[in-house]
């Protein structure tokens, strides 16, 4: 028997897609950006609020100009979170000698919060809900893609109509509606207080109506690779049906399916911002990055385009460039992975 | 399977669905904690209505029988053309019945209006798209193909109702351009006045009709941009590798005359193929669109009947869903049967042309 040298050993499944990957520079920019904006709305909220002196919810009521305009970036304002002068008209200065502290990217909007902190914590529960919704749709695309793709007929059949379904069903319409009915109910699940209020609900509702696409790459990848070579090798030295779904068809399907959900965390990222201008059916507590977007939008009863007057720039800036980097990320990391994976697609 | 049992059996399914997708929203409504009373009738939340207000009123618009019957009414109506009344703003003549928006004259203009939004800005994802794609495939790997593929990637990634209101924010340094609204094609009833007149004409016409619509346009291609240049490209570079391509070269064939006559044309399918499965996804954008420039058509008339501030108007969500699902499903049924035309293989079971397509739905 010949030894196989350890490097070519090496060579194979993971490893290459690592080397092919590590090739395109921005998926892999991508993928760095990614961890840091995890690793950041994981542990910075508490240490930003630390470091700063005041929280993500605490008001500024000096941040604010006559017109409401909040102040811009690097802004030092008086932290007083109420008025102490008597008069109630009097908004324009805070008493001397009131502490300052920094707003590192100025306000969020007319009650002059910080937008850096809210960001962080927006930036959490919009992520729970992309990665919560993704994970969700994506499972159950495997599940049934998986018995469409391998058992095929009527099986296949009564899959591919329910998919038909699903997608003929307009999502932004069903979550509305059943924001009112299902979503009241479990706005409160928290799961322990891993999750915040509303987001149990949204990767719910999202998840299960948008998992008719992985459910369609599953079948497609399942139903080519069941007459490969060596899934019939396989059935010939006896190995079961659950056997081979496990060890021969799923492996080659999860990359393929990883590359697809990270678009599909591009894509929840965006109808969450969506459902927060509808401000429609299911209403987060707590900011996310679709509440701050609403903070520079306005709502869909109220959409406001840019004005200089009433609003800062930076409001309307950073919320806007957060969600488009993230999805610009995600999308280019898939693609990275796409492109790893099928290295003869150019 | 011959052609013609194929496109029978397909129709029936999709008959099926649509039955079960308007049944489902009949279902979902009765689960809301919605008062149909309360819905017609509006006025405080907090004031109860008398019990025999609440009769004549759940009587007259059929709330009093179960479900079932409900629906079989609703489905009557429908096959005779009639979709019922919008439950907002209804009044009720004990002895003479109801007397309220017709959702079918309400639905029409809104249609209309949806449609021009849609298939004006397919057109012009199309002008956008296939020269990119032809370009970025003639020369794989080029900084073009590059720059266009990041700037598509941030039109997907910025959601439409940004790219609107940042277009509206823009239009106000540029009067010029309308920031939205709609004017019909044909002379409504009574004139109305234009801000923005092509010429000093009030407000219709197709030159106004079209001017008026190139904002939605605009934001409609920027969305879909990056998908469709996607997939067309990756399609006409495995196509040029074709052998055909290289006899047309051989003969003397331009490159312009190769791209545009020979590869092009069999690289539409899988175009065809997406423009179908992406129509739901079209359906969110063009709610957004029709938000954010003022445009009343199916998607604001969903807005409406869910905002409500008492309850959801149950017979316009139901038409819109009805509306919206033949749409898709419709649209899904024609190119399954266009391609079983094209290829008779199609129509053998268990045959999935949407395996010719991986990519992503935004």
């Amino acid at each position: 028997m010949v030894a196989v040298p350890a490097s070519s050993r090496d060579r194979s499944g993971s490893r290459l897609l690592w080397s092919r990957f590590k090739r395109d520079r921005l998926a892999v920019a991508s993928g760095v950006f990614l961890a840091l904006l995890v690793a950041a709305i994981v542990v910075g909220p508490p240490i930003a609020e630390r470091v700063l002196g005041h929280g993500p919810n605490d008001l500024f009521p000096y941040a604010v100009d006559t017109y409401l305009k909040p102040v811009g970036p690097l802004s030092r304002v008086p932290d007083l979170n109420t008025s102490v002068s008597n008069d109630e008209y009097d908004l324009g200065t805070a008493p001397p000698g009131t502490p300052k502290t920094l707003l590192i990217l100025g306000g969020d909007g007319p009650l002059g919060r910080d937008m850096f902190e809210r960001l962080l914590v927006g930036g959490r529960i919009s992520l729970e809900v992309a990665f919560g919704a993704s994970l969700l749709a994506v499972l159950i695309g495997l599940v049934l893609g998986g018995l469409a793709g391998f058992l095929g007929g009527m099986v296949d059949g009564a899959i591919g109509r329910l998919t038909d379904f699903i997608m003929a069903f307009p999502l932004l319409l069903l979550l509305i509606l059943l924001g009112n009915t299902v979503g009241n109910r479990i706005t409160f699940v928290t799961l322990h207080g891993a999750l915040q209020p509303g987001v149990f609900s949204l990767i719910l509702l999202i998840g299960i109506f948008a998992w008719f696409y992985p459910a369609r790459i599953v079948r497609a990848e399942v139903s080519a690779l069941k007459q490969r070579e060596f899934v019939e090798s396989a059935r010939m030295v006896g190995a079961g049906e659950w056997r081979i779904l496990r060890t021969h068809i799923f492996p080659h399907v999860m990359p393929v399916l990883l590359a697809y959900s990270s678009f599909l965390v591009a894509s929840v990222i965006l109808i969450e911002a969506g459902l927060s201008f509808l401000n429609v059916g299911i209403r987060l507590p707590t900011a996310s990055w679709g509440t701050l977007l609403t903070n520079a939008w306005g709502t869909y009863r109220n959409p406001q385009p840019y004005d200089p007057q009433r609003m800062s720039i930076w409001v309307t800036v950073f919320p806007t460039l957060a969600i488009l980097v993230t999805a610009v990320a995600w999308t280019l990391f898939g693609e990275g992975l796409r492109r790893a994976l099928a290295p003869r697609s150019r | 399977m011959n052609l013609g049992a194929y496109i029978f059996r397909r129709t029936a399914i999709a008959i099926v669905l649509l039955v079960g997708l308007t049944f489902l929203t009949f279902w979902l409504y009765d689960l809301t904690p919605m008062d149909p009373a309360r819905v017609v009738l509006g006025g405080d939340p907090g004031r109860p209505i008398p019990a025999d207000q609440r009769k004549i009123v759940d009587h007259a618009i059929g709330v009093d029988q179960p479900l079932t019957t409900q629906y079989v009414d609703w489905v009557k109506g429908v096959v005779h053309g009639d979709l019922g009344t919008a439950w907002q703003g209804l009044s009720i003549d004990p002895d003479n019945g109801i007397f309220g928006t017709s959702v079918t004259a309400a639905m029409m203009p809104a249609t209309w209006r949806s449609l021009s939004v849609v298939i004006g800005g397919l057109i012009l994802l199309l002008a956008i798209v296939i020269p990119i794609a032809a370009y970025s495939a003639s020369r794989p790997g080029s900084w073009f193909d590059r720059l266009t593929a990041i700037l598509l990637l941030i039109g997907i990634s910025t959601h439409p109702l940004v790219v609107g209101l940042l277009l509206q924010s823009l239009q106000r340094q540029w009067h010029w351009i309308p920031w939205g609204g709609y004017c019909p094609i044909h002379r409504p009833g009574e004139e109305v006045a234009s801000a923005f007149p092509v010429s000093g004409s009030p407000c219709y016409g197709a030159a106004n009709w079209a001017w008026h619509l190139l904002l939605p346009w605009i934001t409609f291609a920027v969305f879909f941009a990056a998908l469709y240049v996607r997939v067309l490209r990756t399609t006409l570079i495995d196509v040029l590798d074709e052998p055909y391509i290289a006899t047309a070269r051989a003969k003397g064939a331009s490159e312009n005359r190769v791209m545009f006559r020979h590869a092009l044309r069999n690289a539409m399918r899988p175009i065809l193929t997406m423009t179908a499965m992406e129509a739901g996804m079209a359906v969110s954008v063009l709610l957004y669109i029709e938000v954010v420039y003022g445009i009343g058509g199916l998607g604001r008339l969903s807005l409406q009947a869910f905002s409500g501030e008492v309850g959801y108007d149950r017979p316009m969500i139901v038409a819109i869903v009805l509306f919206i699902g033949i749409a898709i499903i419709g649209l899904n049924l024609l190119v399954d049967i266009l391609y079983a035309v094209v290829d008779p293989r199609v129509a053998t079971p268990g045959h999935d042309r949407r395996q010719l397509v991986v990519g992503p739905a935004a």
